[in-house]
């Protein structure tokens, strides 16, 4: 969506055009959730912050005044929930939760890509990779909160450090350096494993 | 260069953010030391790893309810509904007409009941009008009884 396009974009959901907002969700979607859902490692968790970004962009898009791109904006929302999520999550019921093991079969099913990097058939080899996948889920959600974000946004959402302190705010060495920290912790608990 | 510092290089030399005297310099210490070269082969692992995660969707559902929410919870105001000043100010002239109301039958309560002696006052004098029984005036400070002489 080039920048025209955009503008014209907000002004319908200023308006609050269902049909934008219907876009903007299918758009969205399944890159706020994946951020989300490797932040928490709980799908329903995941789908309940997902749920309320899109809420809160609802709520603000009148806020919205175009000096960063908009899903910059979306994905600043999503940061700042679920760095505030236990206060979020603290007012709403508890809900019993899925075990990561649960989801990743489900969603086998669902995805059409397989495995950490490479497409996986067989099923001990499916059995392998689904055992590295939890490996280095546990390993990210074992990771400080801070250095978390960083490292989910950098390697699981592929942006760039520019993205990252328009999103988070913060300066490009405070990113850079909790991603090398991040990478570090993740490398020492994952190193057993990848010989 | 040392260890540490060779380590402390891994973030910009896999992302490409090393100077290129930096980069040399890490790229002779890996191609010297084996113990760095392994950490520097772990880190990369680790990485690719992280990287090659599969990008998980939402439930199938999810635009739907995410539209069912924003129905019910978003801003009070759905899509094309009655905007959130539009509510503020139907509010605010409902509470407005109530305090008037209210004012106006305290008013009433007060000021328009008169309280009618159910026994004549004493002082007061009573004659007919018609067929309605009047009471009054009264003395606002009326004269004392006289004392009776013994």
């Amino acid at each position: 969506m080039d920048p025209s396009e955009e503008i014209q974009f907000v002004q319908s959901l200023k308006a609050r055009d269902k049909r934008a907002f219907e876009q903007l969700i299918t758009k969205f979607k399944t890159p706020i959730f994946n951020l989300l859902y490797r932040m928490t490692g709980v799908r329903e968790e995941a789908e309940d912050l997902a749920q309320e970004v899109f809420l809160t962009v609802y709520r603000k898009i009148e806020l919205f005044r175009g000096e960063s791109p908009l899903a910059t904006w979306i994905y600043r929302i999503a940061y700042n929930l679920c760095m505030n999520r236990r206060k979020y999550l603290g007012r709403r019921r508890e809900r019993d939760r899925q075990t990561f093991d649960e989801v990743v079969e489900r969603n086998i099913v669902e995805s059409g890509t397989m495995s950490t990097s490479s497409q996986v058939s067989r099923p001990d080899e499916m059995a392998e990779g689904l055992q590295m996948e939890r490996l280095i889920q546990e390993a990210i959600t074992a990771l400080d909160e801070e250095q978390r974000v960083i490292l989910v946004l950098r390697d699981v959402q592929n942006m760039s450090y520019e993205s990252i302190s328009d999103i988070t705010g913060l300066p490009a060495g405070t990113v850079k350096s909790r991603l090398h920290r991040a990478r570090m912790a993740l490398k020492e608990r994952l190193a057993p494993y990848l010989r | 260069m040392d260890h540490e510092s060779a380590r402390a290089f891994f973030t910009g030399y896999h992302d490409s953010e090393l100077p290129d005297g930096d980069r040399r310099s890490l790229e002779e210490h890996l191609a010297a030391c084996p113990d760095c070269a392994a950490e520097w082969d772990a880190y990369r692992k680790a990485v690719e790893e992280v990287s090659g995660l599969r990008v998980i969707a939402p439930s199938e559902n999810f635009t739907r309810r995410v539209s069912m929410a924003i129905e019910m919870r978003g801003n009070r105001r759905g899509f094309g509904g009655l905007s959130l000043q539009g509510v503020r100010l139907a509010v605010l002239s409902l509470v407005l007409i109530m305090i008037l109301l209210m004012a106006y039958l305290t008013y009433l309560l007060l000021f328009s009941s008169p309280e009618v002696p159910k026994q004549p006052i004493e002082g007061a004098t009573k004659h007919t009008h018609g067929d309605v029984q009047v009471i009054g005036p009264i003395h606002a400070d009326p004269q004392p009884a006289p004392e009776k002489k013994q």
